[in-house]
């Protein structure tokens, strides 16, 4: 019997060479609906986005506080133009909060002592790593901290932290264990972002590391 | 006869594979799709749009108060021009600006670039390694300061002593704002002091061994020339106060 059409071989060539087209053609889309999902954060839980909402809305405010600051100082320095009295005050006030800022002078103020203790008995005694003390800082500094001191040395910026065996460097200087923190600032923000569950102090405390949180109405910073 | 019959077969095990294979693909270019709509979607664009909102005025507010900074800095260099002590102070504040932070830095230095995985984790992979964490940006910049940083910077975020890096869920945010990778690190200083320094240390090899295993970004170049940015906070505290 005679056989219609293309020979088997043909016919086989043909549809892989269409299966893989189409296999060609839905990669690159399939790509392409993976980055987007990643990018736009389709799939992720709404309570990060949230609390990226709200870092975003204090990012806002800090913004604010910053331009109307600039603005005033820019009306105040074309008011004043030829009184030289009055520039040399503004300038004088600019520089005594930016030695505040810069660790120049010793500063007072409010706001929380967290003391930190190893646990030095038992068979494995804790240890705070570098990486608990960075976490720990850094959601210090994200809760309302405007400055902070570890066993009496300010940090600044330049200050690095970290353990070389039972010391601790502080930027030049070495400090040891138990850790006492403190940190002017906004008393009750930071004790309380601290001291969320599953926060810092919570995975401090399941090391065996204990963090005791005081708030202080006067704390005093120099270095 | 057996041949006939033999390849036959072969074609019809390869045509099933192909078939399976563009099934497979076809219910996975839908499934996303079909997911989104089962999960949580509506409430995910509006927060995802309120996001990038904000985003969108703080940009503004932030080119603002770079405007607002050069106009106030050009007025005191012009008082400084006609008064003696005016000018001597507006020196002494260029000098306090720079080292708050407040002022652009360029100069030689460094540059660490970090950036997710681009594979896919199978099943038997732990995700967790194929991504960049809030920890591993702390811990760079702690290096980077060890080993003598005059100044640091995260993409456009200028990193100060006060400068929050933590994470909401995947989500890096430095000083509130949101960081997308590739995470940029960028350090002024010595650049042979930093690269020396920051490649020998058990961290960063750690990272490179996940580079390796792993393919997540981790490269560190010395460069003749990096610019960080100023930071764009307010100097002034709001709760510490001068002792007297």
């Amino acid at each position: 019997m005679k056989r219609i059409g293309l020979p088997a071989w043909r016919s086989t060539v043909l549809i892989f060479a269409l299966m893989s087209f189409l296999v060609g053609y839905l990669l690159p889309g399939q790509a392409r609906v993976v980055l987007e999902m990643k990018q736009t954060y389709q799939n992720e839980d709404p309570k990060d986005l949230i609390r990226v909402i709200k870092d975003l809305q204090q990012r806002k405010q800090d913004l604010l506080v910053e331009e109307t600051d600039v603005s005033q100082k820019v009306t105040q320095y074309l008011r004043s133009s030829d009184d030289t009295a009055a520039q040399v005050s503004q300038l004088q006030h600019e520089a005594t909060v930016l030695r505040q800022r810069t660790g120049a002078v010793p500063l007072v103020g409010p706001g929380i002592r967290i003391t930190i203790r190893e646990q030095s008995s038992g068979a494995s005694p804790s240890m705070l790593a570098d990486d608990d003390l960075l976490l720990l800082l850094s959601d210090l500094w994200a809760s309302g901290a405007e400055v902070v001191s570890l066993n009496g040395i300010r940090l600044t910026d330049s200050s690095s932290v970290y353990r070389a065996g039972l010391n601790i460097r502080v930027g030049g200087k070495v400090t040891y264990m138990p850790l006492v923190i403190d940190a002017i600032g906004d008393m009750d923000n930071m004790s309380k972002g601290l001291q969320i569950p599953g926060g810092v102090l919570d995975l401090l405390n399941l090391r065996r590391i204990g963090a005791i949180v005081q708030k202080v109405n006067l704390l005093r910073i120099t270095d | 006869m057996i041949t006939r019959r033999r390849s036959g077969h072969l074609f019809l095990v390869a045509l099933f594979v192909m078939v399976a294979g563009f099934g497979y693909l076809l219910a996975v270019q839908f499934e996303p799709t079909v997911n989104d709509a089962y999960v949580v979607p509506a409430q995910n664009v509006e927060l995802v749009d309120i996001m990038q909102g904000l985003e969108k005025e703080n940009n503004t507010a932030a080119q603002k108060i770079v405007d607002l900074r050069g106009q106030l800095t050009e007025l005191e260099s012009k008082g400084a021009a006609t008064n003696d002590e005016v000018h001597v102070l507006t020196q002494q504040l260029g000098e306090l600006s720079a080292k708050a932070g407040l002022v652009e830095v360029t100069g030689p230095g460094v540059v660490v670039t970090l950036s997710d995985s681009s594979r896919t984790p199978t099943l038997s992979d732990d995700p967790n390694y194929f991504v960049i964490h809030d920890g591993y940006l702390r811990s760079i910049v702690n290096l980077m300061r060890r080993y003598g940083a005059t100044a640091i910077a995260i993409n456009d975020q200028r990193v100060l002593g006060d400068s929050s890096i933590v994470c909401a869920g995947p989500i890096i945010l430095v000083n509130s704002s949101r960081m997308s990778p590739p995470y940029v690190i960028t350090a002024l200083g010595n650049p042979d002091m930093l690269a020396d320094s920051i490649s020998q240390d058990v961290f960063f090899r750690v990272l490179e061994l996940y580079h390796d295993q792993f393919e997540i970004t981790c490269s560190l170049e010395k460069k003749t020339s990096v610019t960080v940015p100023a930071s764009l906070d307010n100097a002034a505290f709001k709760y510490a106060a001068g002792a007297k």
